[in-house]
């Protein structure tokens, strides 16, 4: 997350696709920054009702992950692009720059694509709700290292030529490591053998994140499905999506436990026959514009997260054919 | 199909049964440490307040010391667990070096410190550092694992060492046990060697954790990275290509209250024996067969025994020693090295010294590295230069130039490359232009190197830290300088004013068609 910084936002500036650069150009000259950071393109495409949000966790979002951003708005007038850009500001005086969109989405396929910077990663990020389709997310993903989306809604499949990335499984990140952690002790590595079942309870009512988490789990000890599974709502005062706690049962008294409690804090049991040891964590709230510098920053192996979104992507198509 | 009927990948045992982590194996963070107690001895010195405290909290704020780790100062003072916390949450507070503190964060961490006191010559002490990680394991559970961290006086090194020893907290039964000592690692080869073995009694080198904090730097790994993790650099990274390489320690500073240990450390030990020959060392050295402690130690400790000896009758051919007298820095007037606070009068003490290494293997015949570092100098900077050979033919109107790949280590990290591009115009003239690459266009702030030594040997890895023999060989190296610059001191000290690149002894040393980089 980026600390916040004095310098002001130069722009927006109206221009069109053909000036953007030379727009971008006459602010960068307007900064005395001789630094560029030429890391990657991100490609938010969104609706005007979800701008305001996309565009705040765009500004949380370093340079490093991405040094232009270009935000399309994919619900706005028919004919020609309406083009802003700006250059938002980074600690150490540093810019990002920045690129608003307004148009229907052939519109945006005809403007985004000479607009990114080439030669340097590029990030596409479905920042609405609709499920997407149609030539400009077609194009998109053709020259897309990674499309980050919620993966199980708008069922957007894993594909060869792009990284699959999803904001739940971002968000269950800390968990994942706290689940970890309790593992670290070898003693307790050697009990995982015999550990048959899961429970994962959520905040609030989406429990996609949930079953991310569980997949992952799942898939990491071998099991086949999610049937040995249960998720449960919980109240523990985390954001809609976040976990709450995850406990892993196993025969007799074995048990491993995560439960949420106040602030970031989140207190485990491990407990086997003749063993009882507790410990407290912070397992961090996440937030969008965290969740995306993850995502962006790809910690894990892709396999990693395939895995578990195919044991949830098929739990989840059987729950609908039944 | 319900878990109970999970299936195992065929082939392998059952689910960490050999006490491994699966969920590890694909984290953010493929190694994460055991639960382990953190000892630091000298926790109430100034290297525990400035640099390793707030490192320490760095680490656990961002969940990288695992969920059941604790920290037993010791120290002679006496001193009660709460005001050993007292003490470190006002280190913390005071400290450049701490992260911003999240809410509840210091609190919390005071949890986590205990202190224990005592003279580190009996054993009373050692048996109380005992009872803590008896402590830490009744109240955690895992094992009795320890990194003893050693922030004290060289003198308090072999005494610590033996002490741990006679009380069995060396030994691995119950938990690894780690030693980390900070330099200076001995003061000559004799004293270095007296030391390891001393060490050696107790602790097996697997154990022994040196720290060199430039190895924890970001430009330094990033070195590595740029060498090894590109196609273009290797095959240009030898004596066809390159002319020489130039290794720049500068420093602005002048002893800042240091005079003592200055006056008996002196710019040799200070910074020659120990940084700056760890860069030269991976800068020279041939690809590891992997990226781990064994494989890259191995080649560093083979490009220093490479280098050709400088016996005391070789130092005058091939090293220029300095000290600075008054001079200006910064538009300001700032005293001769003599004149500082605590210095002797006369003193022979070197502030400066500029060396020619020449390494003895194939991919380095006849290129020899540059090496200079020194105290008052115009600026903070440290780089090192590979400079490559001028083209064969001038095609062009005006002289060739060499081109040049440089790594700045600090400040302003990052890499450049100078090459000679066409001027705009009529007239075929070439001048040369800088590509520059700076490390914070990814907009991060770069971590504490102390951070990622701690949590390395934290996690029992010891790429990032020297071993024995490498120690070693870089005393071998720098014995015939410091008998020289001790046996028979140059008499015209003071040689360079404070505010210069150094003495002219140095712009001789390096040839009549090289100079020294302008920083």
């Amino acid at each position: 997350m980026t600390p916040p910084t004095d310098l002001p936002i130069l722009g927006p500036v109206e221009t069109s696709v053909r000036e953007a650069q030379s727009a971008l150009d006459d602010l960068w000259a307007q900064t005395d920054v001789e630094t560029r950071a030429y890391t990657g393109n991100i490609i938010a495409l969104t609706v005007g009702g979800h701008l305001a949000r996309v565009e705040e966790a765009l500004a949380g979002l370093e340079g490093r992950y991405a040094g232009r951003q270009i935000i399309g708005v994919m619900d706005g007038p028919g004919g020609e692009v309406r083009v802003q850009v700006s250059l938002v500001p980074q600690p150490g005086g540093l810019y990002i720059e920045r690129l608003r969109l307004s148009a229907d989405p052939e519109g945006l396929q005809g403007a985004i694509l000479p607009l990114l910077r080439p030669a340097t990663v590029n990030h596409v990020w479905w920042g609405a709700d609709t499920r997407p389709g149609g030539v400009l997310l077609s194009e998109l993903t053709e020259i897309a290292d990674q499309v980050i989306a919620d993966s199980l809604t708008l069922d957007i499949p894993p594909a060869r030529h792009y990284a699959l990335a999803d904001l739940g499984w971002s968000r269950s990140a800390g968990w994942r490591e706290g689940l970890a952690q309790l593992f670290d002790s070898p003693d307790a590595a050697r009990q995982l053998s015999g550990v048959r079942g899961l429970e994962v309870s959520y905040a609030g009512n989406n429990d996609l994140p949930a079953r991310l988490f569980a997949g992952w789990v799942a898939s990491t000890l071998g099991w086949p499905d999610l049937g040995g599974v249960t998720y449960r709502p919980g109240d523990c005062g985390r954001e809609n999506g976040d976990l709450c706690g995850v406990e892993l049962r196993g025969e007799g008294e074995t048990r491993f436990a995560l439960v949420a409690a106040d602030g970031d804090l989140v207190r485990t049991r491990c407990e086997w026959p003749g063993m009882t040891r507790q410990t407290e964590l912070n397992v961090p709230r996440m937030t969008l514009a965290g969740g995306l510098a993850r995502v962006m920053a790809r910690p894990e192996r892709r396999g990693v997260f395939e895995r578990a979104w195919a044991l949830a992507r098929a739990q989840l198509d059987a729950e609908r054919g039944g | 199909m319900t878990a109970a009927g999970k299936t195992q990948p065929p082939g392998e045992d059952a689910l960490g049964a050999d006490g491994h982590n699966p969920f590890r194996a694909a984290m953010r963070r493929s190694r994460a440490p055991e639960p382990a107690t953190l000892v630091i001895f000298g926790a109430t010195g100034d290297l525990a307040r400035r640099k390793l405290l707030p490192a320490v909290f760095g680490l656990w704020q961002d969940g990288l010391l695992g969920s059941a780790f604790n920290i037993v100062g010791v120290g002679r003072q006496e001193m009660t667990d709460e005001g050993f916390g007292d003490f470190v949450l006002e280190a913390l507070r005071s400290s450049k070096e701490t992260d911003a503190p999240q809410p509840g964060a210091l609190e919390k961490f005071r949890e986590l410190l205990y202190y224990e006191h005592g003279d580190f010559g009996g054993d009373e002490v050692y048996s109380l550092v005992q009872k803590e990680l008896d402590r830490a394991q009744d109240a955690h559970g895992g094992r009795k694992n320890a990194l003893f961290y050693l922030s004290t006086p060289p003198s308090l090194f072999e005494p610590i060492s033996a002490g741990l020893g006679r009380l069995g907290l060396a030994d691995e039964s119950e938990g690894w046990r780690r030693l980390v000592i900070e330099k200076p690692f001995g003061r000559d080869l004799g004293s270095a060697r007296e030391l390891n073995a001393a060490i050696h009694r107790v602790w097996d080198e697997s154990q022994v954790y040196r720290i060199d904090h430039y190895l924890g730097k970001e430009t330094v790994q990033n070195l590595m990275a740029i060498r090894f993790g590109n196609a273009i650099f290797e095959p240009l990274w030898n004596r066809a290509m390159i002319d020489h390489v130039q290794i720049t320690a500068a420093e602005d500073l002048g002893l800042e209250g240091r005079a003592g240990y200055y006056e008996e450390a002196g710019v040799i030990r200070d910074m020659l024996q120990n940084h700056l020959l760890q860069l030269f060392a991976l800068t020279a050295m041939e690809p590891p067969v992997a990226f781990d402690a064994g494989a890259i130690r191995d080649e560093k400790v083979k490009v220093l025994r490479a280098v050709r000896p400088i016996p005391q009758g070789r130092v005058a051919e091939v090293a220029a020693f300095g000290q600075y007298g008054p001079g200006t820095l910064y538009g300001e007037a700032v005293p001769g090295y003599r004149e500082e606070p605590g210095v002797r009068e006369g003193s022979p003490t070197p502030t400066h010294v500029a060396v020619r290494l020449e390494v003895d293997n194939w991919r380095w015949q006849g290129v020899p590295f540059f090496l200079r570092t020194g105290k008052r100098l115009p600026k903070k900077v440290t780089e090192i230069a590979v400079v490559f050979k001028r083209p064969p033919l001038g095609m062009f109107p005006g002289g060739t130039e060499r081109n040049v790949l440089a790594f700045r280590i600090q400040p302003d990290e990052g890499v450049s490359l100078k090459f000679s591009s066409k001027s705009p115009g009529q007239e075929m003239v070439l001048r040369e232009v800088v590509m520059d690459f700076r490390y914070d266009a990814f907009g991060a702030q770069l971590e504490s190197p102390y951070s990622r030594l701690l949590l390395d040997a934290m996690l029992g890895d010891a790429t990032l830290f020297p071993r024995e023999d490498e120690v070693d060989c870089a005393w071998q190296l720098v014995s015939g300088l410091l008998e020289r610059a001790e046996d028979t001191p140059p008499q015209e000290f003071p040689n360079y004013p404070a505010g210069t690149w150094g003495p002219e002894a140095a712009d001789r040393l390096i040839g009549p068609d090289r100079r020294w980089r302008r920083l």
